[in-house]
């Protein structure tokens, strides 16, 4: 805080001069040497990328053995450290720290097997090393993650061993549709999982997070499913509807376990993904029209249910998700209307007519900004 | 249980099991019988690939009269199966492919491929990839176009058929082949 802003305060009569000397005397207390503190981090991180370009130079010279070891001895090292240093405290400042420091030693356990990988010239499908780490690193982040960042971590390490597994199977030729539905709803039984453990097992923060998570990629799965179903196999069939059938089932035990405002919400969202994908895997795949409404259902439910919630950006976004699909379905619709002046104004009119209709929407139905974001 | 000791447990166990999955690789690696194979780069333009150079083996098959003539053609012939190698480590005597339920007595290791790998080029068995280092590369990939050099690979082949490749060595080729 400059005197002069203050002083400039003073003589417009906005504060007096009391109150301009308690706020100087305050600011003095409380300054925070910015400057400083940016030097110190950049010439720590100076040191830093010196050691990592320092070692990167010399890695072949270095023995595979004698390299892996290190990697070890600092991984146990650092994990050692996090053992004496304690648990961080449930929405403690400490608690985003503690997550980025799970993150740092997950990124050291994952790197460790690649590395492995490079010293022995092995080789190994993808799914198998992240499986494993996932494997080893969930006890540690579920029981002790505080947030997104643990929370995501998880996710990630869940889906990537899952697809992976499922590209692989692929490859293989082993075509098992059923398992592949079940890989498919592994983010909607996480959560149905992510509601149980929340206000039973402690860690609030972590399982509201994973349930968000969870949740925001069930819904874009099934957006996806709605968009390309056209371009599925037959044979693929069987799989959406065995998964639309556990994301309806993961629905029901969301609701159960979690009969309040939220819980109901969540079921309600994830309910309306499993009707939408079940829609689309048993219709005519080539209706543009039925597939659209389809996709409409799917993201007029979720507006209204982000309308009863009180999820405001929630309902905006579902808002505007569906505009877009409106406008592009009349481009789809209007193949032959595309190829005259008048059909195009007229397809630019409706475009401009949707896109003012939404903004209306969105700005005066929206709730009111209470409990944000899907809780 | 005590929350420290269940956190103290927690931070232990990828440090322990990722330990038991080093002492396991390492004991596989131990595991198996070394032979030189020679090798070609497979694909001249581009034998590199990351920190990878890709090659194929070129087992010593019995000549047969196919094969004789893709070579006469300048093919090179595509392969596939299991191949048994015959000799006494690390030099091979003789090599055949055992396609379709043949009998594998009397070899004294079989490389199987792996199919799970072909999707990435290399199946381990008639091609694979070995890890170089960056400064190396450069000249291992010339010596490996250069027609007066014979590159060999070492590998170890495992009891259950898999191949890994230990590193590779150039000796002159004779000078009779090509007129």
């Amino acid at each position: 805080m400059s005197d002069r802003k203050l002083n400039a305060w003073v003589e417009a009569g906005l504060i007096d001069r009391a109150t301009a000397d308690r706020i100087h005397a305050y600011e003095e207390g409380h300054a925070r040497p910015w400057g400083l503190w940016a030097l110190i981090g950049l010439g720590a991180l100076t040191i830093g990328l010196g050691l990592v370009s320092l070692v990167a130079a010399n890695w072949d010279a270095i023995p595979g053995g004698v390299r892996l070891a290190l990697h070890l001895i600092i991984m146990a090292g650092f994990a050692g450290w996090l053992a004496w240093r304690g648990v961080a405290e449930e929405g403690s400042a400490g608690s985003w720290f503690s997550d980025a420091m799970l993150f740092i030693l997950a990124a050291l356990g994952l790197s460790f097997l690649g590395h492995i990988g490079q010293v022995y010239q092995t080789s190994a499908p993808l799914w198998q090393p992240i499986g494993f780490a996932l494997l080893i690193f969930t006890p540690l982040l579920l029981l002790f993650g505080r947030g997104i960042l643990a929370a995501l971590l998880w996710f990630a390490g869940l889906i990537a061993t899952s697809t992976n597994h499922g590209i692989w199977l692929d490859v293989w030729g082993t075509h098992n549709v059923l398992w592949l539905g079940f890989i498919a709803s592994l983010p909607a039984l996480t959560v149905a999982l992510a509601a149980a453990a929340r206000g039973r097992w402690g860690q609030a923060g972590f399982w509201r997070s994973l349930q968000q998570v969870a949740l925001v990629f069930v819904v874009g799965q099934a957006t996806m499913f709605t968009l390309v179903v056209a371009d599925l196999h037959n044979e693929n069939e069987t799989g959406l509807l065995f998964h639309a059938v556990i994301a309806l089932a993961a629905a029901g035990v969301t609701a159960f376990v979690r009969p309040d405002r939220s819980g109901r919400s969540s079921a309600m969202v994830m309910a309306l993904c499993g009707v939408a994908v079940l829609l689309s895997a048993l219709m005519d795949r080539y209706e543009a029209l039925l597939h659209a409404t389809v996709f409409l259902g799917l993201w007029g439910g979720i507006a209204w249910v982000a309308l009863q919630a009180g999820w405001r950006r929630v309902f905006q976004t579902a808002i505007g998700i569906s505009a877009l699909r409106i406008i592009i379905l009349s481009f789809e619709l209007a193949t032959d209307l595309l190829g005259s002046g008048i059909g195009l104004i007229l397809v630019g009119l409706f475009t401009l007519g949707v896109a003012w209709v939404a903004v209306r929407v969105s700005r005066n139905l929206a709730p009111k900004a209470e409990g944000e974001g899907l809780a | 249980m005590n929350r420290t000791m269940v956190w103290a447990g927690t931070l232990a166990l990828p440090v322990l099991a990722l330990a038991a999955a080093w002492a396991n690789t390492h004991f596989m690696a131990q595991q198996g019988t070394d032979w030189d194979v020679p090798v070609s780069g497979y694909d001249p333009r581009d034998p590199l690939r990351g920190h990878y150079i890709r090659y194929q083996y070129d087992w010593p098959l019995p000549k047969t009269a196919a094969k004789a003539d893709d070579e006469e053609m300048g093919f090179q012939p595509f392969l596939s199966g299991p191949v048994c190698i015959v000799g006494k480590s690390p030099a091979i005597a003789s090599a055949r492919l055992i396609t379709g339920g043949e009998d594998e007595t009397g070899c004294t290791s079989i490389v199987r491929p792996n199919s799970w790998r072909e999707s990435d080029g290399e199946d381990g068995a008639h091609t694979d990839r070995l890890y170089v280092p960056q400064a190396k590369a450069p000249t291992m990939e010339a010596k490996l176009r250069d027609e007066k050099q014979q590159a060999f690979v070492r590998i170890r082949v495992r009891p259950d058929g898999v191949a890994t490749p230990l590193s590779m060595s150039f000796m002159p080729r004779p000078v009779e082949a090509k007129e």
